[in-house]
């Protein structure tokens, strides 16, 4: 289902849910194995749960499953990096594509469904060219919630700075994490790439994902026309009729950029656009994670 | 370069759209947010020149598709263009259809050559062109028609055997073509270029278009010819009487063949003598015993280049010696003259017994008795016998009375006959010829009359009985007519043939030479039999050679008349006109000429007006159209950025959502 229809759905945390558990439920396991385990809460039981977690002690009560959770300390704490820059706050189509700050949001909601029900402690940064808003990151799935409320309240405005949100979560990661950047990259390069090289070289685990709009990605025909930057106002008058083929070019050669800086500091790079459904990033992702693990 | 509609031309100024649209939209630019705009904006740096570029062609694209639009609109002509693309013009068409265009050619006469020339050439007409079709010999058979009456006006057009005027028949017929300022004049000539058809004073006509003259000589072979006919004794044949033909045998041309000439006489269709004479020379032939009448004369030689000069005709009237009667002064004048006839025995007297045929009375007629002798009554010199003479007219039934007239001092006789000598006699005294009862009846004719137009010999029927009144005495007082040569000739004349019922008892014309027609001519009978009623007195021309016979209907009675029509001896000469002959002939007029395989496309319609060019700027404009929509294709692609919120900026610069 398309991401536009997908989100449409309900709330945010309702839509990510369905979305990890209509696809991903079962596939998904921590590489990283907690040693310390506290019982947390009971949660309803899914199919595909491990029988070994039902607190048979609740179904003798309620004659329904629960599934015992434990707040489980991991190695593993990840935070979400989500650019909300105005630039993010665009959308070539609205009947068709979600803006890139409503996919990020989604995608970062599913990702933190994704990381809880793993056990991952997971936090949240969202930045344009300040930090808007920090969750720190914790490992317990009510946790969700409040990493829905800040994401729900995320609006697109201002210019993009990601080198110092990177800075910040490098600071504020004492143990080697997984930080995960969502942005559109429109930013600046080789301070953005500092930023990163830091992390990496702080023994963190890095994944970006670079989204488009599908526009962004291939320039439709517009004849002349005054194109303008949200951001920055900045104008530029021509045909983009005639400058599709260069400005793929132009595109291609960033992404390559990107995808050959990513892997040179040992980050993952995935380019996804705005028309992909949540659940293939997903799935993405997690074969990068199997990998990994 | 021409336009057929060089208004149109004014549409050129819309080539200024393109520009000006493209200034409009400059300013009614859509303003589209993009994020991207770093990747746009190095798409733009690398794609400027080759963008510059298209643009630069795209804008001379249109704005060229704009100008060859108007520019085909307007119809334009380029070049000198083929003999359809031509001014309107109207031309006089002029066939040669002499004698001499009789010559054959490849199984064709030369007419029919050009002929064929002539339609060849119509084929490059235009609907606007308007054409006057005359031969050289005839009437003008079609006058401002189209091309294609104008075809069918050619095939009306006959050979004939007459002479052609070239350079008259030219000045006759141009002043038919109106003169219309924005229209072409041109005279297309088809003819063989002959040089005897370039007579009289040069004609200018340099108003004109080119005098386009077609040249079809049909080789340069030697043409024989039987030029001239001459009778002897040179005057009336008298059955009984030895008598012979000299024909005059001429060539034109080098390379003449045989140094001598078979000649070859026949009288009414059936050979009567044979010769052979050298080229140049006459031939003698002797003519046989003819039976009074009419009969037929040709001499012949061999098939020559041009057919119809190779025999030459007369028409002959052989009458019985006449038995003349005198009345007069037998010293005078009169009679002296009969008496050398009645000597030579060209005449008879009634001493023996003979009817009289003819009563000569010089002086006062006093009836004898009843009798059908003609007469020929001759006035007093002393005009104290007048009355007398009158009296005479009055008794003889002659409606014909003298009247004493001043004399208007001498006079020559207009349009005298073939008598030897006839137009040299002068006339210083004559009475009024009038006749009594008016209108004249048309019976009685005017044979002679003077310069100034009056009477003066007139023939008519008193009774059954012919009678000739002559105007003047036959005295040396009144006129020379007695002291001169042609006394005894124009005598034996009288007496011979005017005396007789019918009319003119021979004639020799050329073919196509106007005649009269005697006043009581009815029918003309041509020499192939073919039978065309006439109208007597009008005029008439013949335009084939032979014997032709004209036939009078006298009082209840029809006699013919052999009338010998012949081909014009210059028609013989087929010398071609040299290039400065004809430039001579038509002065100050542009003259082309066109040989036998000549190109008239290339020389009729001179006034050319280039070939129209608006297929190939069409062509050129489908070309400019397709190149247009490939330089042009990425602007119309279907589809844009950011579709949904498209900007305008407003007045006071800030970006709002155009929907």
């Amino acid at each position: 289902m398309a991401p536009l229809h997908v989100s449409s759905l309900g709330r945010l945390d309702f839509v990510a849910r369905g979305i990890v558990d209509g696809f991903l439920i079962g596939l998904h396991r921590s590489p990283h194995r907690g040693f310390s385990v506290e019982f947390a809460e009971n949660r309803p039981y899914y199919p595909g749960d491990d029988v070994r977690f039902v607190d048979w002690k609740m179904f003798g009560r309620s004659d329904r499953y629960y599934i015992k959770q434990f707040e489980e300390e991991t190695n593993l704490r990840a935070y979400l990096l989500l650019d909300t820059s105005q630039s993010m706050d665009w959308v070539s189509d609205e009947a068709q594509y979600l803006k890139k700050l409503e996919y990020a949001r989604l995608l970062a909601a599913s990702l933190s469904v994704l990381l809880l029900r793993q056990g991952d402690a997971v936090g949240l940064l969202a930045f344009d060219s300040e930090i808007r808003a920090h969750v720190a990151p914790r490992g317990v799935l009510r946790h969700l919630n409040r990493l829905v409320r800040e994401l729900e309240k995320l609006g697109g405005k201002g210019g993009t700075e990601a080198e110092k949100a990177l800075r910040d979560v490098s600071m504020r990661l004492r143990r080697r994490g997984l930080v995960i950047l969502m942005s559109d990259l429109l930013v600046d390069p080789d301070a953005t790439r500092d930023a990163l090289h830091y992390l990496s070289h702080r023994g963190h685990e890095v994944l970006v994902f670079h989204l488009m709009d599908p526009a962004e990605r291939d320039l439709p025909a517009a004849g002349d026309a005054v194109f303008f930057d949200p951001e920055t106002n900045e104008e530029l008058r021509t045909s983009s009729s005639a400058l599709r083929r260069e400005y793929s070019r132009a595109v291609a050669e960033s992404v390559s950029e990107w995808r050959r800086v990513c892997s040179r500091m040992g980050a993952d790079y995935e380019l996804v656009t705005t028309d992909v459904p949540i659940g293939r990033v997903l799935r993405r992702y997690l074969e990068k994670r199997a990998r990994l693990g | 370069m021409n336009f057929l509609h060089p208004w149109a031309l004014a549409l050129a100024a819309l080539a200024a759209a393109p520009i000006l649209l493209h200034l409009l939209r400059r300013d009614v630019a859509q303003r589209i947010p993009f994020p991207a705009l770093r990747y746009l904006r190095r798409a733009e740096r690398r794609t400027a020149r080759s963008m510059r570029l298209r643009d630069q062609l795209l804008l001379a694209t249109r704005i060229l598709l704009v100008v060859l639009l108007a520019v085909a609109a307007a119809r334009p002509l380029a070049g000198r263009g083929g003999a359809r693309d031509h001014e309107p013009t109207d031309a006089l068409l002029i066939v040669d259809n002499s004698a001499s265009m009789g010559r054959v050619t490849d199984g064709r006469t030369l007419l029919d050559h050009q002929l064929e020339a002539a339609r060849t050439a119509l084929e490059n007409a235009g609907p606007a062109d308007r054409f006057w079709v005359a031969p050289l010999v005839g009437t003008v058979l079609a006058a401002g028609v189209s091309a294609d009456q104008a075809v069918a006006a050619l095939g009306a057009i006959e050979a004939t055997d007459a002479g052609g005027d070239l350079v008259g028949r030219l000045a006759e017929l141009t002043t038919a073509v109106p003169v219309v300022d924005d229209r072409v004049r041109e005279a297309h000539v088809y003819s063989d270029g002959q040089a005897s058809a370039l007579q009289g004073e040069p004609l200018d006509l340099s108003a004109w278009g080119p005098v386009v003259i077609g040249v079809d000589t049909g080789g340069e072979s030697p043409n024989g010819a039987v030029t001239a006919l001459r009778l002897e004794p040179d005057g009336p044949v008298v059955p009984g009487e030895p008598a012979t033909v000299a024909a005059l045998i001429g060539i034109t041309g080098e390379g003449g063949g045989t140094d001598t000439v078979d000649v070859r006489l026949i009288v009414d269709g059936q050979t009567a003598a044979m010769s052979r004479a050298a080229w140049g020379s006459e031939a003698i032939l002797a003519l046989p015993d003819l039976s009074p009448g009419t009969h037929s004369i040709r001499v012949e030689t061999p098939p020559s280049s041009l057919r119809s000069d190779d025999g030459r005709q007369l028409g002959l009237v052989t009458a019985d010696v006449p038995v003349v009667q005198f009345a007069g002064d037998p010293d005078g004048f009169l009679g002296k003259a009969l008496q050398t006839l009645w000597a030579e025995g060209r005449i008879r007297n009634e001493s023996g017994g003979d009817v009289p045929s003819v009563e000569v009375v010089e002086g006062t007629y006093r009836p004898s008795g009843p009798g059908e002798a003609a007469l020929l009554l001759v006035p007093p010199l002393d005009i104290t016998d007048l009355p007398a003479f009158q009296q005479g007219l009055s008794a003889a039934g002659v409606p014909w009375r003298l009247a004493v007239q001043p004399s208007a001092g001498a006079v020559t006789l207009g349009n005298p006959p073939r008598i030897g000598g006839i137009d040299l006699v002068r006339v210083s005294m004559a009475y009024g010829l009038e006749r009594q009862t008016a209108p004249v009846s048309s019976v009685d004719s005017v044979l002679l009359r003077t310069a100034d137009g009056a009477p003066w010999l007139v023939r008519g029927r008193a009774g059954s009985r012919v009678f000739l009144l002559l105007a003047s005495p036959v005295d040396p007082g009144a006129t020379d007519l007695p002291t001169g040569v042609a006394m005894i000739p124009f005598l034996e004349h009288l007496l011979l043939y005017w005396s007789r019922p019918g009319e003119e008892p021979s004639w020799r014309t050329e073919a196509g030479v106007s005649l009269a027609l005697p006043a009581r001519a009815e029918e003309v009978v041509s020499p192939s039999g073919d039978t065309v009623r006439v109208e007597g007195g009008a005029p008439w021309m013949p335009v084939h050679a032979g014997v032709w016979t004209v036939r009078v209907a006298d009082d209840g009675m029809s006699a013919d008349t052999p009338v010998g029509v012949n081909v014009p001896t210059a028609e013989s000469d087929l010398r071609p006109a040299s290039t400065a002959e004809l430039e001579s002939a038509f002065a100050g007029s542009t003259v082309q000429t066109v040989g036998t395989s000549g190109d008239w496309s290339s020389s009729v319609f001179a006034a050319r007006r280039g070939a129209e060019a608006t297929p190939w700027l069409l062509l050129a404009i489908v070309l400019l159209f397709f190149a247009e929509l490939i330089l042009a294709a990425p602007e119309r692609a279907l589809g844009g950025v950011g579709a949904g919120r498209r900007t305008r900026r407003s007045s006071d610069g800030e970006v709002t959502d155009a929907a």
